[in-house]
């Protein structure tokens, strides 16, 4: 076994047009500016792909990037993300998963993968240390990702396999790595049009070892009680995983029910991680390594099977008005078999019923029943019948037959799990997110609903707070360790567990100036420093985040993106829920227009080249 | 019985008037101010031929205010010297009075048709452009923001421009 | 809600319908009109349209002053001195304009000229520079689209000097306009698309634009709630004399709305893709206006949504919740292009216009200068302009 201190910086790039392999040497100065994980894979992608090409076509490029703390035992450090032009919303997608392929291809000696051009027949790819084997995959073809995973992984590695949903080109089909997913933005149907049906990787060949091990050791210490002294690490999500959210959801009335039309139910608590567990008897089921222990499994309708997440729940469950676990759980499991997102799914399935209620299209779903949704996910995985439309998600599906009012989607990704009417910091973020209508660009709800600190409907410092928690996000994302630590590692610093919670949200929503220079975010940076030994001020680090969302940005609007694509469903805008007597609706104009001037774009959202420059990013001639 | 019927001097309204030539007098200097400071109203001149010549006025003829492009600069020509190229024409002393104290915007006053426009319209698109960014410096952002669709962005730099033109543009025609 | 203050003047008489035509005889001595001229173009006169027009006149003891039948598609000065010198010799005292556009902006011209007593038509160019009534002019539309005929603006070329001149007054209005369904009955599919279209644009920009007033309003309505059950109708059956009237009396309810209430983006976008990129006027409306309204729409969500009742139909307007109906208004315009395009390839975007991609530049800088652009609710820049072709490129 050889060691590797700090980053290994070599990229596997592989061709499979012409079963050509490349190594590429990550340079110093694209690993300071771009750190590694998402925010490599995007520097990466952006030198190699010209704006306007098809994303299912050879020119699309994929790339796997497992962080600079993988495999050095950093908590919940397990993540990797994969970075590529997303059929769904033809821009750029990043996505993150914890399942094992990523500590595998580290452990192989690769910082990243990447796959271009189109194999003649199916295939699966066997990374090692030495480089890549081509392999049939023909018997493979058809399978779904449990089966698959099982034929063809061997003890010990770990792999990524798409499901029927990804070989049919699902524009939202999804990728495995074990139970976990690269979720969003159809990555299964930018595999499943290279023809590759899996990748495998067999690590273990290399040790990652950090450049500064004693700082590491004491950072990990840290880390590690702050995410246990937590309340929503170490207690909520611990205990209940993310479906713990459904409670605090439906105290905020953010719980999307019925495609969003209202934020609370009454049933609302059945499905509550809280119930989930006394019922179903769940258990710890992980990314590995991992502190926080979110994810579970558990008995449902007699058979153990992986617990739906928080979004699954909302977007299978409320959002169509089922309130069944033991159902759920099953369609979450069709999903997660067939290789569907299941938040996508849910979302276009919540629209095809307020479609068929209002007559605009005929459909046997109807909201509250669970009838005829097995057959519809099965439907849109294999591309029979209605399911070859649905398969385009709820963007394309209202524009051909109306109803955008409430397709719940932005730039063709469809909402997380929560009603932006009230939160509406969550609004901004929705409309502005890089992939769409994304919850993890940055996550004010956390603010606002759950721990309480921003007011949910005031308008003053939600841009300030978008901004800061995107560039924040993108900075975990390349580290890459999970989102979650946010709340342990920002929560317990010292000067936010001991300032009382009223002053700290009076200073946090009247100063954010003053408030988010305050807050603490160091112990990502010294992890990272400890790791690759690079030494970073604060501001560099928080720089690269910032530099990370605008080159991403920037693709988009090489794409077409502008203000015009900066917004949110009519249903958002312009009507008032029933559970809220005050009818609020995201104000989002005055929002957008602050969050321009704070990022450096123009009045069009379009970053300005006085921006461009300043962070550093190399314009290409095109 | 025969009526009297005589003819009827309607009188003047001095104070109207005098706000009105005032407002003339300040838009004409910081015009001419702006002109040589503001990047995007020297984009936006540059079309313009030399000895371009613009005047505002309220019918039937006074009080009035014309401006000439010479050598690339707006410069104020008083309120005196007959014709222009192109000419804004307010219906009534009344209408100008709301516009110059910023009680209606120049987009309102033209879709209420209380302003007329003789000339070349792509001109006069133009020279409403300038005037946009012209008063983006004079009035603050709150007034700004109920005058005009969408008020010009304004950094900081801009604000030396803006001193410029309070201190020296309009005081001293400078 | 009612403006704080606005205008609205038309003084046109309108007659539609049956037959209308043969009226002409009895309107015109009302005018006291002995000798008309006829202005026309070579269209019309191929479609046997004049003869029509002449048949009218029939036992009604008026003499024709003259058929002008030469009227080029983009009107300029020399055919306007021509037809001036045609009037004088003939010692005419009135004016018919049958046709589109072309003619009926040519026939304003001319009466300029000939009521002016000028022989430079330049001196009258601009915003209230005639300073009398002019002679009597009827307008006999041959086309259902640019409402010419109750509109008092005319665009005439100026090609030594490439400007195109425009002329408005109060008194450039016709004195009546003869709809009958008989003169249109003869277009093709893609012109009365096109043309449809243009009042389409006209009626939603009166009801969406800054200059709008309850008058207007209430034409603008009128001719929407005719354009959306009718104008399908007679793109697939051009013969359908009913449909066809509609559309006139829709193109002309949307001409006497727009000329008091202002067109916006959409038209200053068309005028620019017209001007740089040889689109024509209709087909450009027809482009432009969904995109624009998305671009609108956080200015017009309001009047986009009381669209939907005379566009969609009393139904549809009751099962679109409110706050959904400014997009489904929308939504149904995208529909309506589709069917157009299904029935006689109606291009939907500026590609399927041939307009080539680096043109966009050029009428984004073309569109801002346009006056229309005043009326947009909205403040519109190069950028946006351009951002806006872009996006309606494909």
């Amino acid at each position: 076994m050889q060691d590797i201190v700090g980053t290994g910086n070599r990229v596997l790039d592989i061709d499979l047009s012409t079963k050509k392999v490349k190594i590429y040497q990550v340079k110093p100065r694209e690993r300071r500016l771009y750190l590694g994980g998402k925010g490599l894979g995007l520097k990466l992608l952006y030198d190699r792909m010209h704006p306007g090409l098809d994303p299912l076509g050879e020119d699309n490029i994929i790339a796997f990037m497992p962080g600079v703390l993988m495999g050095t035992g950093a908590p919940c450090s397990g993540k990797f993300a994969a970075v590529t032009k997303s059929p769904l919303t033809r821009l750029m997608a990043s996505s993150s998963c914890g399942g094992p392929f990523g500590m595998n291809l580290k452990t192989a000696g690769w910082d990243g993968l990447m796959i271009r051009g189109r194999a003649g027949e199916p295939t699966y790819l066997l990374v090692t240390s030495e480089g890549v084997e081509f392999k049939d995959a023909s018997g493979l073809w058809g399978k779904d990702t449990l089966s698959s995973q099982k034929e063809i992984i061997g003890e010990g590695n770990g792999g990524l396999v798409i499901g029927p949903a990804g070989e049919n080109l699902v524009h939202f089909a999804n990728i495995a790595s074990g139970d976990r997913f690269l979720g969003r933005g159809g990555m299964g149907a930018v595999l499943g049009s290279k023809n590759i049906k899996a990748v495998v990787a067999k690590g273990g060949d290399y040790k990652i070892k950090p450049a500064d091990q004693a700082a590491f050791e004491k950072l990990k210490r840290k880390a590690n009680a702050y995410i246990n002294n937590n309340r929503i690490t170490g207690n909520l999500y611990r205990k209940f995983g993310t479906p713990a959210n459904v409670a605090l959801c439906l105290d905020g009335e953010v719980l999307p029910v019925m495609n969003f039309r209202d934020g609370v139910h009454p049933l609302g608590l059945q499905i509550s991680g809280e119930e989930t567990q006394k019922h179903r008897n769940t258990r710890h089921h992980t990314c590995r390594p991992c502190s926080i222990l979110c994810g579970k499994k558990g008995f449902f309708g007699g058979e153990e099977i992986p617990a739906p997440e928080y979004e699954t729940v909302a977007l299978l469950g409320s959002n169509l008005g089922v309130f069944d676990i033991d159902r759920i759980a099953k369609w979450n499991r069709i999903c997660g078999m067939s290789g569907l997102d299941t938040i996508s799914a849910g979302g276009t399935l919540a629209w095809v019923m307020e479609a068929g209620e209002r007559g605009l299209l005929q459909s046997p779903l109807t909201f509250g029943s669970p009838d005829g949704v097995s057959e519809a996910l099965t439907d849109i995985a294999l591309m029979r019948g209605f399911g070859r439309e649905m398969a385009l998600g709820s963007k394309a599906l209202s524009e051909k037959y109306g109803g955008a009012a409430f397709a719940m989607q932005v730039k063709g990704l469809e909402l997380a799990g929560y009603d932006p009417r009230g939160s509406f910091g969550q609004g901004l973020a929705f409309a502005v997110a890089n992939r769409g209508g994304c919850h993890l660009s940055a996550f004010l709800v956390g603010q606002e609903v759950f721990l309480g600190l921003l007011r949910p409907y005031a308008i003053r410092a939600k841009a300030d707070y978008v901004k800061f928690f995107e560039s924040l996000n993108n900075c975990v994302n390349s580290l890459q360790t999970c989102l979650f630590t946010l709340f342990a590692y920002l929560m317990e610093s010292p000067l936010t567990k001991y300032t009382p919670n009223s002053i700290l949200s009076l200073l946090m929503q009247e100063l954010p100036q003053v408030a988010i220079p305050l807050i603490d975010y160091s112990i990502y940076r010294d992890l990272w420093s400890a790791v690759t030994g690079i030494n970073m001020s604060l501001r560099e680090y928080l720089e690269a985040g910032d530099r990370i969302t605008v080159i991403e940005r920037y693709m988009n609007t090489r794409e077409g993106i502008w203000r015009l694509h900066d917004t949110l469903p009519d249903r958002l805008l312009r009507e008032g829920r029933r559970s809220d007597p005050a009818s609020r609706t995201v104000p989002l104009e005055k929002l957008r227009a602050v969050y321009y001037k704070k990022r450096g774009y123009d009045h069009n959202g379009i970053p300005t080249p006085r921006t461009i420059k300043k962070l550093g990013i190399d314009i290409h001639e095109q | 019985m025969e009526t009297s019927c005589l003819l009827v001097k309607p009188g003047r309204k001095r104070f109207k008037s005098l706000v009105v030539k005032t407002v003339f007098l300040i838009l004409g200097r910081s015009f001419h101010a702006a002109s040589k400071l503001d990047l995007d109203i020297k984009k936006e001149i540059e079309t313009w031929d030399e000895g371009f010549k613009f005047m505002m006025k309220v019918f039937p003829e006074s009080p009035s205010m014309i401006v000439e492009k010479r050598k690339g600069i707006l410069v104020y020509r008083g309120s005196k010297g007959g014709s222009a190229d192109l000419t804004i024409i307010f219906k009534s002393i009344e209408s100008a009075f709301l516009v110059f104290t910023a009680q209606c915007g120049t987009c309102r006053a033209f879709a209420e048709s209380r302003v007329i426009v003789s000339g070349d319209i792509s001109k006069a698109m133009s020279l409403v452009r300038c005037l946009n960014i012209l008063q983006r410096y004079l009035f603050p952002l709150f007034i700004n923001r109920f005058i005009l669709k969408r008020p010009p962005s304004m950094p900081w730099y801009k604000q030396f421009i803006r001193a410029y033109i309070y201190l020296l543009g309009v005081p001293f025609g400078l | 809600m009612l403006p704080s203050y606005y205008e609205f003047y038309n003084p046109v008489k309108i007659i539609s319908g049956e037959k209308a035509l043969d009226n002409l005889p009895y309107e015109l001595n009302r005018l006291q009109v002995t000798r008309p001229l006829i202005i026309t173009d070579k269209g019309v006169t191929d479609a046997g349209l004049v003869k029509t027009v002449i048949r009218a006149f029939a036992e009604s003891g008026i003499i024709l002053g003259g058929v002008y039948d030469d009227v080029p598609s983009d009107s300029s000065v020399t055919v306007v001195n021509d037809i001036a010198g045609v009037f004088r010799r003939n010692e005419c005292d009135g004016l018919i304009a049958v046709g589109g556009g072309s003619p009926i902006d040519t026939a304003k011209a001319v009466n300029i000229l000939v009521s002016e007593e000028g022989d430079n038509l330049f001196q009258f160019a601009g915003h209230d520079v005639l300073r009398r009534p002019l002679k009597p002019l009827v307008v006999i539309p041959t086309t259902a689209g640019t409402g010419s005929e109750v509109t008092y603006v005319a665009v005439i070329a100026d090609p030594s000097r490439k400007v195109k001149m425009s002329f408005t007054s109060a008194y450039l209005y016709p004195r009546l306009a003869v709809l009958d369904p008989r003169m249109t009955l003869s277009i093709p599919p893609g012109i009365t698309a096109a043309t449809g279209m243009d009042a389409l644009s006209h009626a939603m920009e009166a009801v969406t634009c800054l200059q709008k007033n309850p008058i207007s309003d209430a034409l603008a309505m009128a001719s929407i709630d005719l354009i959306g059950k009718n104008l399908l109708k007679v793109v697939a059956h051009g013969r359908d004399e009913e449909a066809r009237l509609a559309m006139s009396n829709a193109a002309c309810l949307a001409g006497a709305a727009f000329s008091n209430s202002m067109v916006g983006l959409v038209h200053s976008l068309g005028h620019a893709a017209g001007g740089v990129a040889g689109v024509p006027h209709g087909v450009a409306m027809s482009i432009f206006l969904p995109y624009v309204f998305d671009y609108n729409m956080e200015k017009t969500a309001p009047d986009l949504a009381r669209l939907l009742l005379p566009f969609g139909g009393p139904e549809e307007y009751a099962n679109t919740p409110p706050a959904h109906r400014a997009r489904r208004t929308i939504e149904l315009i995208r529909a309506l292009r589709q069917s157009l395009y299904d029935l006689c390839q109606l291009p939907r975007t500026l590609k399927e216009a041939e307009v080539s991609r680096d043109k966009l530049e050029a009428i984004a800088r073309t569109a801002i200068n346009d006056g229309s652009l005043t009326f947009n609710p909205v403040e519109v820049t190069y950028d946006d302009a351009l951002l806006l072709l872009r996006e309606a490129y494909d």
